[in-house]
């Protein structure tokens, strides 16, 4: 494997004011640009040559002002990738009609219709970028310990989040954070030894939430291995939004949502006598609350379980040395989870005894219409806990049995090659488009699940179907340019290849917040729409990420639209950048 | 349900083979009003028939039989397949070729029956090349049917249905007929319905059974349909179906297929080279109209002249039906192949006529203009208007996407040649083809921009006008060739090329005995070579009877070998030119040897060989096992990290046995030859006569696909084109571009307007490495620039509107929905 050398490089900030800030240079209000003069420029521009206005040339890089954004043009780039680059709002500007530029020192100054926005380019190493998304991340969006999003009263205000929030996949959404986390402490332990301060913030930053993660699995009481998705307190309203119980002494109650409306359950009440450990209280100790406070929410899909055992998998081999007790709740949790599962015959049952949602992996789900599709991932994902269990229980016995079963009984080992082939299938079958079918957010789970098997599996035979069935996900996968999943996947099979230019670029062209601001890039002229033929709309080119819209690794990367999740309204985590930089980092891929 | 047996009413139609094309158009027209009369007398009957062709003829000729027949698809009763013109050869067109028989195909389909052909069917096609997964889902098809090869010709392709995959990840639901394509009569109906009762009970899915009498038209007949209702009602699990209908509901069931990534082969490999006549028309025509397209589109959207769609579609529907198995595959009757040359000629003429339009227009903008030329002024010497007080100026088109510097030629001499900035070129006088006149040419080096032109100045070698000379890095001697790059080094024994060295490396890429052109014996096999997939009967080898140095430097250097066996021979010129990297071989053979095949080897050094192919759409690797293998503009031999690729303009098949590659120059069969039942006959035969095609020798290092083979042999294919200029004034800059495609692995395959007379333009670019990119496009002279993602080998369509808004679409450019 070629290791990847990512070097400093330019990144973007957007500073605003209002007109009459003193800090406001006054030419900027008289300066005139010259006309867009087009000579020696060959390469795609986002906008229509006829919607630039005005145009500044300074250090050999051309600024063309259009009234949707702004555009920089450096024919001398040493990489293609940054020759053009396009600012738009909200994430750039706060009103994309450009008045006048003028140079400023990293960049220039820029009026609009509605106020003035510095933009500078500033050079910076990945490893600086991680350390802003993080310190960010630990400041505005960690809640308790879960880190997914958070929301702003103000618009771009960072310090104006609600002190509540959650996300419907905040066990899934942490996992990776987590991972990042320890990862990056693992890079740090062997880099700087163990005792280095770096090291031990790292170590702090991953066992924090780890142990978040943890508490998903027994902050709901139930004491027999469910996982909740996610869990908020008692002063955060409830969210119309799934199933939520709130505890109270031994027993927890289902609050009202137009969901419990809909199953009849509203005020149903359950066992919540197990406790929760004293090792993960602190989470919400800390913070003044106690058990009583606790509103976790139910109907976990089979998302959080293979997140979840892709985070504790990386914890067990990391965190786990000089701490038993963390070990301890480790082995305690998979063991409780995994036998919950297998003793429900394949499902994570809820509430009633009846399985979740979409917590599957059974053959009677998977004969079904959904489940047909799905079995490829969900075979995997089940052969992918009981390795986990086997790794970090230290023993074999009904977890081996049931893999075996499973492989030499039931077939699963095949279902995990047969994921193209059945989406395939029901395209040709709902006369639909291949595109328009694939569940982006099946992307990671597949990369976790697939990668877990291949990087576990010893048998030779077993681990060429779990690579075959890898490959059968990376025709789409391969598109999002993600190297969060394109390392995961010569790590699993080192024979493939991934673009170099493009893990660069994806590096290189990150934001230095992760306000979820949208981007100006619907009508961009440079990037061609591939629409299917029911509307379904995305770029034929991938946009570097600080110009497309905001996102976690859940969404087409590819899609035609400009904001996603919250826009200035939204501040999202730091996991997107720092999974894939402290992974690949640690592994060797980039240095 | 899920074991029925789904009965496939059809009649196959070859519209040629052992008959001309006229009678196959009856024989059309016949099938067509029996199926209608059928369909009207059985109520759960259902017909299936391909080729927009066909429709295309009935609907001229019997528009009130067409009525019936779009009344027929309306209600279900008639299944128009696969949305081709007819059922091509699947290995020789090229990529080009499968998009457009997609385009006018599936657009016919829409007009006239308001959707388009989900199935693609090519139940009769010879052998099935491993890119068609995706050629068939651009063209709007996402399940095929087929049959050949059969189940002993190549027992692990998987029997009835599976997935097939090609390598850009696209992916068919494919099923292979176990059975014939027209099984009639109640014995042949009985077995076939048992055997495939037994495969259905063993795979848990339905099969189709294909009924209908075929080849020369038919179908169903009254007592085969009677006798399928009787077996129906007797309790068989029988369906009046349709392809469309199988496939949709197999994917209702829960199947378990096995899936196939490679091509489908081998079926008839004497097809690849039979009747070199129709292989030669095919590519000239495929390069013709693309490239006359291009600049007749560069000249609509840049210089005012009427775009020619209609008239490239008439031109391309002459190609797409030559591209029919029996035609292309050159196994009709010779008749067939008079009538091929004329439809191919027409395609052709209408190509030069288009391109030498749309140059002229293109060439009348440039400033050409100097300064004392009061006019035009000429002197009619040697039977040319001449201007011996000034050089003359000479554009050169390069219709490919990315720079081409290569030798170009004009038919007169030269004292010097200069380009747009006044520097001297490297040229020579090289002999003409004519007697009258100067006997002389001008070859110069052209180093001309992608899809563009550079000006070029020629000084007539008997003008007083003092000269400067550029340097040259050609050489030569008695029996070797040199340059910057090559050394190539021939056996005055033999006349073969002895050595190859390229100068980079220092590395000899050849080994002794490459490049004696053989003779094997071709007794055996018939016209297809029915169940013979090797040709190794080597009967001897071509004496040498001259080898001659006929030029020795400037633009580049030629040796001249003569071959001869029997009443045969072989002339052959070895042309390295200036800074070249392959040696270009421009051949011609009179061949009067009956039932022989000539083979041209090369052997390279090293273990463990690889054969690679450029194939419809991209690449194959193939094993060294000496079968006959279907290509298209080249085949590659590399082993150890070198390789020698020969690349030709007219030819399709090479065998590979060992460390040997080897391109078959031509195959003498008897025409329409059909399991060698030969009565006594004073027989013509294919490939009997003179021939001229250009074959090329490209050695290279590292992998054949990442090398520059695909370029070499795009230049060898689509030669830049010269247009001798007048002096005059204009706005165009001697030096211009007017695509550019950033990566070189992104070739531009066309460059059109769309057929929905919207204005739009389409541009189709693809990958032909191997290796995902993304690539800036710039195409100014529409207002486009746009960024594109490529997977391995994808083939991409964008249509731009009249903003220089760009969509991706496929090859049927956004005009069908649902």
């Amino acid at each position: 494997m070629k290791q990847i050398k990512l070097e400093p490089h330019l990144t973007r900030r957007s500073t605003h004011y209002s007109k009459d800030d003193p800090a406001v240079p006054a030419e900027l209000f008289t300066v005139k640009n010259d006309s867009p003069d087009f000579a020696g420029i060959n390469y795609p521009l986002p906008n229509a040559k006829d919607d630039y206005t005005a145009m500044l040339k300074t250090g050999g890089v051309t600024w063309l002002a259009s009234y949707k954004g702004i555009t920089r043009y450096d024919p001398d780039a040493a990489f293609s990738f940054d020759r053009v680059m396009y600012f738009t709002k909200d994430r750039d500007l706060t009103d994309s009609g450009i008045k006048a530029m003028l140079p400023a020192e990293n960049g220039i100054w820029a009026l609009t219709g509605d106020g003035v926005t510095l933009i500078e380019l500033i050079m910076m190493t990945p490893e600086e970028i991680c350390r802003a998304h993080l310190d960010e991340t630990l400041k505005y969006v960690d809640r308790h310990g879960m880190v997914s999003q958070r929301w702003l009263r103000e618009p771009r205000n960072l310090d104006s989040i609600y002190p509540y929030g959650d996300s419907d996949n905040d066990g899934g959404f942490t996992s990776k954070f987590s991972i990042g986390e320890i990862f990056r402490y693992a890079c740090f332990k062997r880099d700087y030894g163990e005792n280095d301060p770096r090291t031990v913030e790292a170590k702090e930053a991953a066992i924090r939430a780890t142990e978040a993660c943890l508490l998903l699995m027994y902050v709901h009481g139930r004491g027999n291995g469910f996982v909740a998705r996610t869990y908020i307190l008692s002063d955060a309203p409830t969210p119309d939004d799934g199933l939520f119980f709130r505890r109270q002494g031994n027993q927890a109650y289902c609050l009202e949502t137009t969901e419990a409306k809909n199953r009849g359950i509203v005020g149903l009440r359950i066992d919540c006598s197990s406790p929760i450990p004293e090792r993960l209280r602190h989470l919400f100790t800390d913070d003044g609350y106690t058990e009583d406070d606790i509103i976790y929410k139910a109907d976990t899909s089979s998302d959080e379980i293979t997140l979840q055992f892709l985070n504790l998998l990386a914890a067990h081999r990391h965190l786990t040395e000089d701490d038993p007790e963390l070990d301890a709740i480790i082995k305690d949790a998979v063991s409780r989870v995994v036998s919950h599962i297998i003793d429900n015959g394949f499902i994570l049952t809820d509430y009633s005894g009846l399985s979740t949602t979409w917590a599957k992996w059974n053959e009677e789900y998977f004969n079904t219409e959904d489940g047909y599709v799905d079995a490829a991932l969900n075979s995997a994902e089940m052969l992918f806990f009981l390795k986990v269990a086997m790794e970090i229980t230290g023993e074999e016995g009904k977890w081996l049995e049931t893999y075996n079963y499973l492989v030499n009984e039931r077939g699963y080992a095949d279902l995990t090659t047969k994921h193209a082939e059945r989406l395939q299938q029901f395209c040709i079958a709902t006369d639909t488009e291949f595109n328009e079918n694939i569940m982006y957010g099946d992307h990671m789970l597949a990369s976790a699940a697939l990668t877990g098997l291949c990087l576990l599996e010893k048998d030779e035979a077993l681990l060429k179907k779990y690579r075959y069935g890898y490959k059968a996900w990376r025709s789409t996968i391969a598109g999002e340019h993600n190297p969060g999943y394109d390392f995961m996947y010569i790590l699993s099979c080192p024979d493939e290849t991934i673009e170099e230019d493009r893990v660069k670029e994806w590096f290189a062209r990150h934001n230095i917040s992760r306000l979820a601001a949208g981007v100006g890039l619907v009508g961009r002229h440079d990037i061609p729409i591939a629409a299917t033929k029911h509307g379904y709309k995305q770029c034929s080119s991938l946009v570097p990420p600080d110009e497309r819209f905001i996102s976690k690794y859940d969404r087409d990367s590819l899609e035609y639209k400009n904001e996603d999740s919250g826009g200035i309204y939204c501040i999202e985590s730091a996991y997107v950048y720092n999974y894939a930089y402290w992974i690949g980092k640690y592994f060797g891929i980039i240095y | 349900m899920n074991k029925e047996i789904h009965l496939i009413g059809n009649a196959h139609l070859d519209p040629t083979w052992l008959w001309r094309w006229q009678e196959g158009c009856g024989e059309v027209l016949q099938t067509f009003r029996s199926a209608v009369a059928r369909l009207e007398e059985y109520d759960d009957f259902i017909f299936t028939c391909s080729s927009a062709c066909y429709y295309k003829w009935v609907e001229d000729i019997d528009p009130e039989l067409f009525k019936k027949i779009q009344d027929l698809v309306k209600r279900g009763k008639w299944v128009p397949v696969n949305g081709w013109w007819v059922q091509p050869d699947c290995n020789m067109p090229n990529s080009e070729s499968f998009a457009r028989q997609a385009l006018y195909s599936q657009l016919y389909y829409y007009e006239k029956f308001g959707r388009i052909c989900k199935t693609g069917y090519n139940v009769d096609s010879f052998g099935h090349s491993g890119m068609l997964p995706q050629l068939l889902t651009k063209g709007g098809m996402k399940c095929y049917v087929m049959m050949r090869p059969n189940i002993r010709e190549n027992p692990d392709i998987p029997e009835g249905l599976f997935w097939w995959n090609s390598a850009d990840g696209s992916k068919v639901l494919t099923y292979r007929i176990p059975e014939s394509y027209a099984v009639n009569g109640k014995k042949s109906i009985d077995e076939s319905i048992d055997r495939l009762t037994d495969m259905a009970e063993k795979s848990n899915h339905g099969m189709m059974l294909f009924y209908g009498v075929g080849n020369h038209g038919g179908g169903p007949t009254k007592g085969d349909i009677e006798y399928i209702k009787k077996l129906k009602s007797d309790g068989k699990n029988l369906v009046f179906s349709s392809p469309d209908k199988f496939f949709a509901e197999q994917c209702k069931l829960i199947l378990d297929l096995p899936s196939w990534s490679d091509d489908l082969q081998h079926h008839a490999s004497g097809c690849y080279s039979a009747t070199s006549l129709i292989k030669q028309l095919n590519r000239k025509a495929e390069v013709a109209l693309t490239n006359a397209e291009k600049w007749n589109t560069v000249a609509e959207s840049a210089y005012g002249l009427g775009a020619s769609t209609a008239n490239f579609k008439n031109a391309w529907l002459n190609v797409c039906y030559n591209q029919f198995h029996d035609i292309l595959c050159g196994c009709s009757i010779k008749e067939a192949y008079d009538d091929a040359r004329e439809q191919m000629g027409l395609a052709l003429d209408i190509a030069a006529k288009e391109e030498n339009k749309a140059l002229l227009r293109i060439a009348a903008g440039i400033d050409t203009w100097i300064d004392g030329v009061s006019d035009t002024v000429f002197m009619t010497e040697r039977h040319h208007c001449r201007n011996l007080k000034y050089p003359r100026p000479v554009a050169v088109f390069n219709p490919l996407s990315f720079p081409v510097k290569t030798c170009v030629r004009t038919y007169h001499p030269s004292k010097a040649v200069y380009d747009d900035k006044g520097r001297a070129v490297v040229f020579s006088n090289v002999r003409s083809s004519r007697s009258n006149d100067s006997h002389k040419d001008t070859v110069f080096q052209a180093d001309i921009p992608a899809l563009g032109y550079a000006v070029y100045h020629l000084v007539f070698d008997d003008s007083d006008i003092d000269v400067t000379l550029a340097d040259s890095d050609v050489s030569a001697g008695e029996y070797y060739l040199e340059n910057s790059k090559l050394k190539v080094r021939f056996d005055k024994s033999t006349g073969a090329v002895s050595s190859l060295i390229t100068k980079q490396d220092n590395a000899e890429h050849i080994c002794p005995g490459s490049f004696v052109p053989t003779v094997i014996d071709n007794s055996k096999p018939d016209t297809w070579a029915h169940n013979i997939f090797k040709f190794h009967d080597v009967i001897g080898t071509m004496k040498l009877e001259s080898i001659k140095l006929i030029e020795a430097s400037g633009a580049r250097a030629v040796i001249r070998t003569k071959h001869t066996y029997g009443k045969s021979y072989l002339s052959q010129d070895f042309i390295l030119g200036t800074e070249s990297e392959s040696v270009r071989v421009k051949t011609r053979i009179l061949w009067q040897e009956p039932l022989t095949i000539l083979k041209m080897p090369v052997t390279i050094p090293g273990s463990n060989p690889v054969s690679t192919y450029e194939i419809p759409g991209g690449f194959i690797k193939r094993p060294c096992n000496g079968e006959e293998e279907p290509a298209l503009t080249w085949g590659d031999i590399t082993a150890e990290g070198k390789g020698v690729a020969l690349i030709s303009n007219a030819k399709y098949s090479y065998d590979c046995p060992d460390n040997t590659l080897r391109l078959t120059m031509l195959r003498n069969s008897i025409f329409a030859d059909h399991y060698s039942d030969r009565p006594e006959a004073d027989f013509e035969y294919c490939d009997e006569g003179l021939q001229n095609f250009e074959y090329a020798i490209y050695p290279h290092s590292g992998n054949a696909e990442t090398s520059d083979v695909q370029k070499e042999a795009d230049i060898l294919n689509n030669q830049p084109v010269t247009v001798p200029l007048g002096y005059h004034k204009g706005s165009g800059q001697q030096r211009k571009s007017f695509i550019t495609v950033e990566k070189e692995n992104i070739k531009l395959t066309a460059f059109k307007k769309c057929e929905d007379a919207s204005g739009d333009y389409i541009i189709r670019l693809a990958e032909t490495q191997g290796v995902p990119c993304k690539t800036a496009v710039m195409c100014d002279i529409i207002n486009a620039g746009f960024f594109a993602d490529f997977g391995p080998l994808e083939i991409k369509t964008f249509r731009v509107d009249s903003g220089g808004y760009v969509t991706e679409t496929d090859f049927l450019e956004g005009i069908v929905s649902d």
